[in-house]
């Protein structure tokens, strides 16, 4: 048996190696014999011929789809691979950067295109197929033509002759580039895609159908750790993030992003280990694949603690600019009517004066008119400037006040008529008697409860007023609590606390006082109700900051 | 003249209603002024006559405590169609809002808008009108 190499040309000129073995006859052989096996030989090698030439065409066409080209090299018996023998598929050029048969390959011309930096690993994988007799596979760069560098696999493996000894090395160069490109793309966008998961402030937790965790982020990661003593594996059930009591709903809202293969947003919050309170928006969507099935859900969660207070604040903010624009409504209506009334009257009757005669009836009555009008627009004049005077009080700063001393002074400083009732009057400050507020405003309140719930008793009746302070949710409530006439809630509720409002016409009075102690109430971060009804007495109800 | 010299008038102050009487007594010879300080008051008098004059003219405040003018004209609104007629509202408000000025040119009972103080010359304006229409 002998191995040789046979050249053929395909139809494009291209010379290619086949290998053949071939076995020899012996030379004794007949010539007849000889002259007709010739023959057949002949035909054969004709129909050969076309065969090999088809299988080379395939081969060709393999090997550029395959960016796969195969080589062979003659070794000689001095242990040295015969330099010119080198013999390269129109692939192996290519790959390389050469058109097909532009140079004569050698050795010397091989390891010239071999990487500098992987000479070694290629020689020792050459003498690591020699000793153990085995294919070889090597990795390495390739230097083209043009300077390009190229990932190339070498897959090799000696031949030996009939006394065992290595004739020669044939193998197969496979240009690895393209594939190697997109693995480092591939790994590219992997660590794009992670840096942009690590470097945002949502938190991510990927889970698959069954509810596990496939992926997760470190923000992610710090909500559950800063929240519990948890923390997130993946592998682990998602539910064993979240607190029992909310894992029949969370489940049934992913169960719903499955079905629906919509996504779903919701707001939630829990208990940090420093005992705030930490608001997450969570956004959940699914993970659909080519087939339109889900295979898992994404989770994003942002914290909106910040975004939620500084809307608080905001709300806080408009409420109070609410307000404001309230009182200047009221503002306005006070110059509508309260100034402009008994100015009108001024004007009015002092234009009259030249047409009236001093003896007339009723120009005693008509004078009387002119200086009540005239009164009229200095109190109002006056409640004004106490309205803004609220203002100025509230920056005289607070002091420690006693509740018990506070009515007993407020009791002391009643009028001689409204004194009498003052035995009807009793104080419980037992829970709470001391308060660090603004003491104008406390007196402000104590006198004009008092002194309302005096004018406004039950005729008849003896008055009933008693005054209890209270601790709840850690504000200090005062409720006064009378069993006089009661105001129509239905009817005046709205305007209880306006000014210049009247609920009983029959007892004199302004219509300010309530309107005041609401404005210093609030001024001092607290909040006043009234509860009340006709004959039923009335209940107000103040809460303030401790 | 004559059928028109029935006047009621009704606002809290009883100062105004003071200023209203004697100006409408100088403006109108032999005026009847009826005053109310509340506005329920005005309407039980109302209802409660027997025979109601031809012709009166209301002057109605309408800023006032327990019924508003605008309450007095909901339960006005009420009375049938014929008393109704024998009324001609004016609004007298110190009020410089526009929003109750053109309520009270948009009511249908009210006849018009005063603004107070009310004087002679603006009393004679309204009835000159009247008598021109």
């Amino acid at each position: 048996m002998e191995t040789l190499t046979v050249e053929t040309n395909d139809k494009a000129g291209n010379q290619n190696l086949l290998n053949c073995q071939l076995s020899l006859q012996g030379a004794t052989e007949h010539p007849m014999n000889s002259l007709a096996r010739n023959k057949n030989t002949e035909d054969l090698s004709a129909m050969d011929q076309q065969l090999a030439s088809k299988v080379i065409q395939r081969m060709s066409a393999l090997q550029n789809m395959a960016k796969t080209g195969c080589w062979e090299v003659k070794y000689a018996l001095n242990g040295e691979f015969i330099s010119d023998s080198v013999e390269w598929s129109d692939q192996v050029f290519r790959i390389y950067g050469y058109e097909p048969g532009e140079v004569k390959p050698n050795i010397d011309f091989f390891y010239a295109h071999v990487h500098p930096e992987d000479l070694d690993q290629m020689t020792l994988a050459i003498a690591e197929g020699l000793e153990t007799k085995q294919c070889f596979n090597v990795g390495h760069r390739v230097v083209c033509k043009s300077g390009e560098v190229k990932y190339v696999n070498q897959h090799g493996e000696f031949i030996y002759g009939q006394e065992g000894t290595p004739i020669g090395m044939i193998g197969i160069t496979q240009d690895l580039s393209e594939k190697k490109e997109s693995f480092k793309k591939l790994q590219q966008a992997q660590a794009n895609f992670r840096n942009i998961l690590e470097n945002t402030d949502t938190g991510y937790v990927l889970i698959n159908k069954e509810f596990n965790i496939v992926s997760f982020n470190d923000q992610a990661n710090e909500f559950i750790v800063s929240a519990s003593d948890n923390s997130i594996k993946v592998g682990a059930s998602y539910f064993d993030l979240i607190p029992a009591t909310r894992v029949s709903i969370v489940k049934e809202a992913i169960e719903e992003i499955m079905a629906t293969q919509k996504p779903l947003s919701y707001e939630t919050h829990f208990p940090l280990k420093d005992g705030t309170d930490r608001w997450l928006k969570l956004r959940m969507f699914p993970i659909i694949n080519s087939d339109q099935v889900v295979t898992g859900i994404t989770i994003a969660a942002d914290d909106i603690t910040e975004q939620r207070k500084w809307m608080l604040e905001k709300e806080a903010m408009t409420n109070s600019l609410i307000q404001r624009n309230k009182a200047l409504e009221q503002f306005a209506f006070i110059v509508s009517h309260n100034l402009r009334a008994p100015l009108t009257n001024i004007i009015g009757l002092s234009t009259l004066i030249p047409e009236l005669d001093p003896t007339m009836e009723g120009y005693d009555q008509y004078l009387k008119g002119l200086k009540k009008s005239a009164d009229n627009l200095d109190s109002v004049v006056l409640d004004l400037n106490s309205i803004l005077k609220i203002k100025t009080d509230q920056d005289e700063g607070k002091v420690e006040m006693s509740f018990t001393s506070l009515l007993e002074d407020t009791k002391a400083n009643l009028s001689n008529v409204e004194a009498k009732q003052t035995e009807f009057i009793d104080g419980d400050f037992a829970e709470v008697d001391k308060i660090t507020t603004i003491k104008p405003y406390m007196v402000s309140i104590f006198t004009n409860l008092l002194t309302n719930s005096i004018k406004y008793k039950k005729p008849g009746e003896a008055l009933k007023l008693s005054i209890r302070s209270s601790i709840k949710k850690g504000n200090i409530v005062l409720e006064f609590k009378d069993n006089g006439r009661g105001i129509d809630m239905e009817k005046h509720g709205e305007h209880i606390f306006s000014l210049y409002k009247r609920f009983h016409q029959d007892v004199e009075g302004r219509g300010i006082g309530l309107y005041m102690i609401n404005a210093q109430i609030e001024a001092m971060g607290g909040s006043i109700e009234i509860d009340s009804a006709p004959n039923m007495g009335t209940t107000f109800t103040i809460s303030l900051p401790q | 003249m004559e059928i028109k010299n029935t006047f009621i008038t009704i606002d809290d102050d009883p100062v105004n209603n003071l200023l209203s009487k004697i100006i409408i007594s100088k403006v109108i010879d032999g005026a009847v002024v009826s005053e109310f300080n509340f506005a329920q008051d005005a309407l039980d008098f109302i209802s409660n006559q027997a025979e109601l004059p031809a012709k009166t003219t209301l002057l109605l405040d309408i800023n006032m405590p327990e019924m508003s003018g605008w309450e007095f004209l909901d339960a006005f609104a009420t009375f049938s169609q014929e008393v109704k007629d024998k009324f001609e509202i004016y609004m007298l408000s110190s009020s410089v809002d526009d929003t109750d000025i053109n309520k009270s040119k948009a009511h249908t009972d009210v006849t018009g808008y005063i603004s107070k103080p009310l004087t002679m010359g603006k009393l004679d304006v309204l009835f000159n009108k009247a008598k021109a229409a």
